[in-house]
Formats: C-alpha cells, structure tokens, sequence
C-alpha cells in the first residue's frame, strides 16, 4: 500500500463520503426520533392506507414494536441498501476507471510503485472509507438512542445490525471496484456496476411483493441482509459475514489481477 | 541498457509494431525517430510498462519491462507524448506528490527541481488544469528529470515549447548526456535528434528501416533550403556538383542538398550574391526521402 497515494485518496474524496455520513446519520437521527415507545400503531394505520404490495416491497409488512426493530424496519430495510449503493457506484468509478480514462493513472505509474500496489491502495480506501461510514452510523445510533430513550437500544443487535450492513457494503464496493479495475471506460465501468447493482435491488423488491416472485430473492446479494431476521436473532451472523468477507476478497483478488495485466490506454 | 528482442504489439488493421530490435548502451543517446503514427508510442508504452507485447521481450537495465516496472521507474525519467494530470490539483502540489510517491523528497532533490523550475521558467502557482500547453509540457518535463535518473524515456519531449524553451531542452539533454545518462528520444523533428543523439533509429510503419549513427544517417538526409538571389545564379554550378532544385520565380529557388555536402553548396553559392537564405522546415518523409519513399515501402 502506499501512504501518499492513500492520503490523496482521502483528500480527493472526503466530501463525498461526508455527503453520505451526514445524510444517512441524518435519516437515522430522524428515524429514532419519530419512534414513539407507546407503540407502533400510529405508524401501521399508516401503512395499512398504502398498498399492500408497496409495504412489502418496501419490507415494511412486519413492524417489530421494539426501537431496535423499528430502526431495522426502517433504517436497515431499504435504506441501506440504497444510499451505500450509490456512494460505492460513485466512489468505484472514481478510484480507478476515473483515472485510466482520462489519462491521469500514467503519473502514478511513473513512479516506482507497482500496479498492484497502486491498486491495492485504492481497494483499502474503498473498504476504509465504508467502515468510517458505518463507524458513524454506529455512533449516531448510539447517541441518539441514549438521548431520546436511554436504554432502550438492544446495543448488541445494534452492533450486529452495522456489522452485517457494513460487510454487505464492503460487498457492493467491490462489485464496482472490480468493473472499474476490469473496463478501462467510466462509461462501461459505471454501467457495469450499477447495472447489476439496480438489478440485484431490484429483484429483492420484487421478490417481496409476491410468492410467485420470490424465488427472485435467491439471485440477489441484497437479500443475504435481512434486518428483520437479525433483529430477532435468526440469522446465522457468522454465516453471512463470512459469505460476504469471501465475495469480497474474491472480487477485491480478481479486480487487482485483472488490473495487473491489462493493457492500459495512458 | 535499453533493448528490445522482436517486440511485436499488433493493433486493429495494419497499425502496431513489427519485430522491433534495438538496443541502447548505457550512456548513450538513442534518436528514435518516425512519422506520426509509425509506433513510437506504441514502443514506448512497452518499455514504460503500459503495454505488453505479444511477442518478444522488452528490458532496461536487465529488468523485464512489465513485471519489474516498479523496479525500472526508480532509474528512470518518462516524458509521456501526453500528459494528463489529476483534476484539481496544483502545480506545486503535484511535484510534492509525485516526489512523495518515488519516496524521495531530500534537500538536494528539491534543489534540482527547483533548478529545473526557473530553467523552464515554469509557473508553479494555480491550477494544472488552467496551464496552457506548453507549461503542461514543462511540468512534464521537470516531473521526468527532478529525481536525476539514469534513463531518460522521452517521447515528443518539446512538444507545444517554443524554439527557446526546445533549446533549453536541447542543453539540458546534452548536459545529461555528458553526465553519462542514457537517452531515448522519439520525435518526428530530425532537428532535435540532431544535436543531441549519438544514434538514431528510423521507423516506418512499426518497422525500423535504418539504424545507424548520426554522421551516417545525416548522409542520408536531404535538407531544403530557401535562397533568393541578388541576380541570375549560375545553374550550371549547381547542376554539376549535383544540387537539384525548383525555381518558384526568376530569383527565388528552392534547393535541396544532402546532408552531408552542405559545405559544398556553401562554396557553391559564395559565387552567386544571396540575399535570402533559410532553411525550410521539413518533415520526416521529405528529409529522408530514401527511406520513406513509395519504392522504399515495396523494396
């Protein structure tokens, strides 16, 4: 890895992963604050006016009356996996395809510092810059919980809530670090990665709404985090995390030894 | 120092490198010269590492030029045809960070570029992205030389200078070269080599058609040159010592020579009254004539 290429990364790419802390702690914030400890009631009258297949697709048909399950229902529904996506789609693109194509990763290798060092540090920023994300998302929790309703947070579950999002993150990131190491066009790099990202979105709405499409669930990453499931302690956590940790070294792997032997345009 | 073995990258069509074979000495200076689009690139972008190529093996200073690239650019300075820098970034930043990156930031290195930076007169305050051209070229420059490095990779070097920064360039390479650097320069201006390079390889179409040193292939050069005269000159000098020429008006003419018999033609037309003489700028294919020729491509 190398400290001054790390460092600009930093520098090159700080406000935008400022932008995604202070509008997902934002969103937490105002999710624990709207949790009223008397019940849920309120909020399933609310929902019952929708469409039933909305709630589901938007996996809010079961409401756990607990403030952790409410920030699982919530939070970690569908909002977790939409604001990550597009920060990783964002950041994948701008820490390697970004520079091939305009030109600029020429000066980079005109110092003595290897490919697959080269590319390496720009795949530890990725998985640096998601869990500093998540590390705040972890804390706001915390604090807020603690300020509006002390101990009422199940901080362990809590914990278990921010690992697992924060691995299926690091998941995402490097479905598009590896298209971005792979294509040496943002164009192809972009489409690829979104592309199979708005896909996997997809089928996991889709497998909610319906029994006839649920076996879509099956193709999609995203259904491998089930926040409901973690909130009432049936998903196996050691199960997933490996499952995700393995994806992601194997994506992280294969998009540095694409990169290692590839022709490139600068 | 620098050699290739049959190095041969194929693109789509004809385009691409054929088979190249050269070899530069350590100290020496290699003029790697051709037309736009003849594969000079394309070579160097082998040797930098960039690309690798189908067959045959690249190396500097024994180092296979794509998996020890790393181990190569610690030796060497590369002046890219183009640079493209990071957005964003200035100038002074920049050279901080490529020196961060090569791990060495001394107090003797920074003297060195800042020499080079008064030398090129390059301006160091705001922006990359707002410099003009030929201050992008100087960057590149002082990015290339600011770490002293044994091997010089430098292709099109002078691109976008004007003809007092392009001789600035020409002292500095001779003052490397006297240090005992080894040079590579591709340029498809026969002048830059000229003064400077000690051996000069010639590519046409991914090929090379002559390798050979400086004295010989200036021999081969033909140099144009434009001369007016006060009156009538006397032809028939010129057509017996074997000057052609094209007369564009009754004292305007144009007169080719070789380039090795310039001292002959000097004697020459100290007979005649010259009221104008320049020499003509030329391309590749007009100075060397006997390689880049329609005969040549089919002998």
């Amino acid at each position: 890895m190398s400290i001054p290429l790390f460092l600009k990364d930093i520098k090159d790419n700080i406000f935008l992963l400022l932008i995604f802390v202070f509008l997902m702690s934002l969103y937490l914030g105002v999710i624990i604050y709207m949790y009223d400890p008397n019940g849920v009631g309120a909020l399933v009258d609310m929902l019952s006016l929708l469409p039933v297949a909305l709630v589901k697709a938007m996996r809010l048909s079961t409401i756990d009356s607990g403030l952790t399950g409410f920030i699982g229902s919530l939070f970690y529904g569908i909002i977790i996996y939409l604001f990550p996506m597009v920060y990783c789609i964002i950041l994948g693109n701008r820490l390697v395809a970004k520079w091939v194509n305009d030109g600029s990763f020429a000066c980079l290798l005109t110092t003595p510092n290897s490919r697959v060092k080269i590319i390496v540090t720009q795949g530890i920023y990725m998985v640096f810059s998601i869990i500093v994300l998540f590390s705040v998302l972890f804390l706001v929790g915390l604090a807020v919980s603690g300020y509006c309703f002390p101990g009422t947070l199940d901080k362990s579950v809590f914990f278990e809530l921010n690992l697992c999002a924060c691995l299926l993150t690091i998941t995402v990131g490097m479905i598009c670090f590896f298209f971005s190491c792979l294509f040496n066009d943002t164009t192809l790099s972009l489409g690829f990665g979104a592309g199979i990202l708005i896909i996997f979105f997809l089928f996991t709405i889709l497998s909610g709404i319906s029994d006839l499409t649920a076996f879509l669930g099956k193709y999609s990453l995203y259904n491998a985090f089930n926040s409901l499931a973690i909130v009432k302690g049936e998903a196996n956590i050691v199960t997933i995390c490996v499952g995700f940790l393995t994806i992601s070294l194997l994506l992280f792997a294969a998009g540095v030894g694409a990169f290692g032997i590839k022709r490139l345009p600068v | 120092m620098i050699e290739t073995r049959d190095i041969t990258l194929k693109y789509s069509g004809s385009k691409g490198i054929f088979d190249l074979n050269f070899k530069v000495e350590k100290g020496e200076a290699f003029g790697y010269i051709g037309p736009k689009g003849a594969g000079k690139t394309s070579t160097i972008r082998v040797l930098m590492g960039l690309s690798h190529s189908s067959k045959g093996l690249a190396t500097i200073n024994g180092l296979n030029c794509f998996n020890k690239a790393a181990a190569i650019q610690k030796i060497t300075g590369y002046i890219p045809e183009q640079t493209s820098f990071f957005d964003g970034m200035r100038v002074k930043e920049y050279l901080n960070f490529i020196s961060r990156m090569r791990g060495s930031s001394g107090s003797k290195k920074t003297e060195l570029r800042d020499s080079l930076i008064e030398r090129f007169e390059l301006e160091t305050r705001g922006k990359i992205e707002n410099l003009s051209n030929d201050m992008k070229q100087k960057l590149a420059i002082v990015t290339a030389f600011m770490h002293d490095p044994e091997v010089l990779i430098l292709d099109e070097p002078t691109n976008g200078l004007d003809p007092l920064m392009q001789s600035r360039f020409v002292d500095l390479i001779i003052e490397e070269k006297r240090q005992g650097k080894t040079i590579l320069m591709a340029t498809h201006m026969f002048e830059n080599v000229e003064r400077t390079c000690d051996r000069v390889g010639i590519l046409k179409e991914g090929r090379i058609v002559a390798q050979d040193d400086i004295i010989q292939v200036k021999s081969a050069e033909i140099k144009s040159y434009f001369v007016r005269f006060e009156d009538h000159p006397n032809l028939e000098q010129l057509k017996k010592y074997g000057f052609g020429y094209k007369q564009f008006s009754e004292k305007d003419y144009e007169i080719l020579c070789q380039g090795d018999r310039i001292d002959a033609l000097v004697k020459v037309l100290s007979h005649e009254k010259v009221l104008v003489f320049n020499s003509n700028t030329q391309t590749l294919e007009e100075i060397f004539q006997k390689y880049y020729s329609k005969e040549a491509i089919n002998a």
